[in-house]
């Protein structure tokens, strides 16, 4: 008997020993970081306090990282990180969030190791992470060990595209022609691709050729997919998955879903917090909906105040001041937004003045010349779209009913430009030349064209 | 044996349970454990730095604002009976260009110098007198508003001076942002002619050089089309006796290309690459000329520490000051002069009066989560180019533009700070500040 009680004496010291280690290392195990929670709204702190106070298992540590980080706290997420990647050592995606972090705090060395062990451990998105360790080896000024890297992401045609500028710098011109080739295979009409031709063209004397790619961004807005944007997508995702943002989208869509008196207590509710934009234009949109137009045009006012004008706020000013009777301090207001912008806010302004002067009297001239700006402005964008029978179609209209403005001239020939019309094109920016003898970018266009080439170099 | 066994019975039975409880007893626990440890350690670049021995003084020349300010620039020009300093400012909220005049009393007073209309987003403003009738007008550039778009949205504008009332002429519009404008008698033909920065939209940008016929009419040439050039400072950097330019292009070239006049202007210009890095995340921010060095040529400095890629910046340890140094015939030579997260602008001065050229440099993105992160520096150079940074204050913070002068005529350069506040904090607001440099002695 006295065996089996010292036996189970034993058990038991053992157990008390080894459970009370297990105790002591969680009980005293380390806490996440302690960020400065006064720089950030209520929300947001609120919430990251919550997280941090339960972090408890490998996976805590890992989502307070990307918390913090979405909150710009990086010092604290890359504490936050290498915990996680210390408990979960097998991971892939904690050393490819730790290698991300590393990366935003400039430790570069730090981060392309966690990039490779993100790699070696089987991420899916091993070219990625080798795309990053390409740019980092950049930012730390080693071209030869990113041109290394970029080579082994040849998957991704943005790691295509940095070979091929690395290649331009260092002056392989062929190769860096031939990349880029390939980028264009796989991204057709990208932004860079005609920027990087148009200097390639330029290092080999070829102007004219460089001119041509030079105007083709003019219309060609679109970017290389980026794994960098894929991140940056991720860490705004973050963002809104608590704290501030959180409570902006749930306004937002409140006020979209026009549960009006909800929508309003969680607007101010946020306002009360952060001057937020979106969340602003959308209480604005809430008053004018439920008629509260005094406190619309208040809004409207602190809007202006904090941020200065645009077209879209001048029209919703307009708009308001209409509302309310006060006829010419919207077409005051609306005159401005034409003014401020060239989007679709600007043109709407264009209309709204000459819906104007169409319903009095002895304004249908000016009503004409409002129509013809919006459609200088319209013809603008279609340009920008590529859409040149639009542009063109608008521009016609332009130069017909404001036939003194160079740059309703200009944009119908760039517009038949666009539509190779060349012989109408050339007219049209000799008309916007004799309109306006210094217009440079009819100037530019008549060369492109092989015509007085007055355009530098 | 049988009355110990049964003696021993009880104790038997607790020491079972007691065996049985404790693994038991810990499972049911676990997860209601409280942590008690101490919070990991945070390592994080320098942010602060040690206090300056000048103490200098900080006085707003505005109303203290409720809420952000966006002034993209500051100048100084001389006040109207010379004694003092004014400062001109862009206030890209308002639209406005704003002088404060620096009264006989030592107050501030705000006009307005664009009262006939407002400008989109004035982004910088130099005084000169454009038209050479003997009084300052203002050359400002306009990018449009602080939100960034591709529309054709940037401006060069002239508020020209008629008899104290000031008209504002356009004189390039129909681009993208227009970030810098600068001018010169490039083609010397007697008048003021212009190179200007069209920073752009995303990929989008030019650089152009405006020829004056004498007549304020332009003739534009687009000399480079090129995205995010931001500063274009003029200087004869090749000492040939004419006035030369250079451009710093961020965004993702991150260079500085210079363009050599060969006499007549910049149609025919020759360019050279003077400086180049492969970290497209540089984020150059602002450049100026001066001769650093003192020996006869002009130098540059840029500032380094744009970071806008993201929701919430962060202050890179490669951000702070670059010095160019012109070692001649279009070669210049890098140097990191300061380290410090998020420079966006920087200007020259003799701060201690030892007789070499020291730097001012504001913070617009430092790490504003530590309370005594510096937002207004100083270099101090020890007449050998070396310099050691000084921390003169950590508040107001987000402040873009610096410009350095002697505002209250003590004989010593003061510092005047121009703040662009937009992100969080929302708090430690600036609008524009001038920090007093102490008279020698005082």
């Amino acid at each position: 008997m006295r065996r089996e009680i010292t036996f189970t004496f034993v058990v038991i010291a053992i157990e008390i020993v080894i459970f009370g280690a297990f105790y002591y290392q969680k009980a005293y195990q380390p806490t996440p970081p302690r960020p400065n929670l006064a720089v950030v709204d209520s929300f947001t702190a609120e919430d990251l306090t919550f997280f941090r106070d339960t972090t408890k298992v490998p996976a805590d540590w890992h989502w307070l990282g990307q918390a913090y980080m979405a909150s710009g706290y990086y010092a604290e997420a890359k504490a936050t990180f290498a915990q996680a990647a210390n408990l979960m050592p097998d991971s892939a995606f904690v050393a490819f969030d730790n290698g991300f972090c590393l990366t935003r705090v400039g430790q570069l060395e730090e981060a392309n190791a966690e990039f490779q062990r993100a790699i070696d451990l089987g991420h899916p998105k091993p070219a990625d992470a080798m795309y990053f360790i390409g740019r980092n080896h950049l930012r730390n000024e080693d071209p030869v060990r990113a041109e290394a890297a970029f080579r082994r992401a040849v998957k991704i045609p943005l790691a295509k595209f940095e070979l091929a500028k690395i290649l331009y710098r260092r002056g392989d011109l062929d190769e860096a022609e031939t990349l880029l080739t390939e980028v264009v295979r796989a991204e057709k009409g990208t932004v860079q691709t005609f920027v990087l031709r148009s200097q390639i063209q330029l290092k080999r004397g070829d102007v004219a050729g460089a001119e041509k790619q030079s105007i083709e961004t003019d219309s060609n807005w679109a970017r290389i997919k980026s794994p960098f944007g894929e991140q940056r997508l991720r860490l705004m995702e973050n963002n809104s998955k608590f704290g501030f943002y959180l409570k902006a989208k749930e306004a937002v869509a409140k006020v979209a879903q026009h549960e009006n008196r909800v929508a309003r207590t969680k607007v101010q509710a946020v306002l009360d917090q952060e001057f937020d934009l979106s969340v602003h234009d959308s209480f604005i949109r809430l008053c004018i909906f439920v008629g509260r137009i005094k406190e619309a045009l208040e809004l409207i006012e602190e809007r202006i105040e904090r941020f200065g004008p645009n077209s879209s706020i001048m029209l919703t000013l307009g708009d308001v001041r209409k509302m309310r009777g006060d006829d010419e301090l919207a077409l005051e207001a609306w005159k401005q937004g034409i003014d401020i912008n060239s989007d679709k806010s600007a043109r709407d302004c264009c209309k709204r003045v000459a819906d104007f002067y169409g319903s009095r009297p002895g304004d249908k001239d000016k009503s004409l010349v409002y129509q013809a700006i919006g459609a200088e402005l319209y013809a603008k964008e279609g340009i920008l779209l590529e859409d040149f029978k639009l542009a063109r179609q608008q521009a016609s209209f332009a130069v017909k009913f404001n036939p003194t403005s160079a740059e309703a001239f200009y944009l119908l020939g760039r517009s038949e430009l666009g539509l190779g019309m060349t012989d109408a094109a050339s007219k049209a920016f000799n008309r916007c030349l004799e309109l306006e003898p210094t217009h440079g970018r009819s100037l530019m266009c008549l060369k492109s064209l092989g015509e007085k080439p007055k355009i530098l170099n | 044996m049988n009355s110990g066994r049964e003696r021993n019975g009880p104790l038997a039975v607790v020491l079972v349970v007691l065996m049985l409880v404790i693994p038991g007893g810990f499972y049911f626990i676990n997860d209601d454990i409280q942590v008690r440890g101490k919070p990991i350690d945070v390592d994080r670049i320098q942010t602060s730095f040690a206090p300056s021995q000048i103490q200098f003084k900080r006085e707003s020349l505005l109303p203290d604002p409720e809420f952000g300010q966006l002034f993209a620039n500051v100048k100084l020009l001389p006040s109207a009976d010379g004694n003092w300093m004014d400062v001109v400012a862009a206030d890209c909220r308002t639209g406005l260009v704003k002088r404060l005049i620096h009264e006989t009393d030592g107050s501030w007073r705000e006009t307005v110098i664009n009262q006939d209309r407002l400008l989109p987003g004035p982004g910088g403003v130099n005084p000169v007198d454009f038209d050479g009738d003997g009084d300052i007008d203002f050359l400002v550039s306009c990018i449009g508003g602080i939100q960034p778009t591709n529309d054709l949205v940037g401006r060069v504008c002239l508020l020209r001076n008629n008899d104290g009332v000031f008209e504002t002429i356009d004189i390039l519009k129909n681009v993208r942002r227009v970030t810098d404008a600068q001018h010169g008698d490039f083609d010397n033909d007697g008048d003021l002619d212009l190179v200007v920065a069209v920073f752009g939209g995303p990929l989008q940008g030019q650089i152009l050089y405006l020829e004056n016929d004498g007549e304020l009419n332009f003739t534009d040439y687009e000399l480079m089309k090129i995205s995010g050039a931001i500063h274009v400072p003029v200087g004869d950097f090749d000492a040939d006796g004419d006035l030369d330019f250079a451009a710093l292009v961020s965004q993702e070239e991150e260079e500085v290309i210079a363009f050599e006049n060969p006499g007549d202007g910049f149609v025919n210009a020759k360019r050279h690459w003077i400086f180049s890095s492969s970290n497209f995340d540089l984020g150059t921010a602002g450049m100026v000329a001066t001769d650093l060095d003192q020996d006869g040529d002009q130098d540059f400095l840029i500032a380094i520490g744009d970071n806008l890629e993201l929701l919430n910046n962060a202050a890179q340890p490669w951000h702070g000051v670059k010095w160019l140094e012109n070692k001649g015939n279009w070669n210049f030579e890098p140097h990191q002069i300061a380290s410090v997260g998020g420079i966006y602008g920087v200007a020259p001065a003799d701060f201690d009066g030892d007789g070499d050229i020291d730097v001012a440099a504001v913070s617009i993105f430092n790490d504003w989560s530590q309370e005594d992160a510096a937002s207004v520096v100083w270099l101090e150079n020890d007449g050998n180019q070396n310099f050691k940074t000084w921390q003169i204050a950590s508040e107001p913070i987000q402040l873009s533009s610096v410009a350095c002068g002697d505002v209250n005529n003590d004989g010593t350069p003061d510092i005047v700070t121009g703040s662009f506040h937009f992100r969080r904090p929302y708090s430690k607001y600036g609008s524009v500040d001038a920090f007093l440099n102490p008279a020698k002695g005082k």
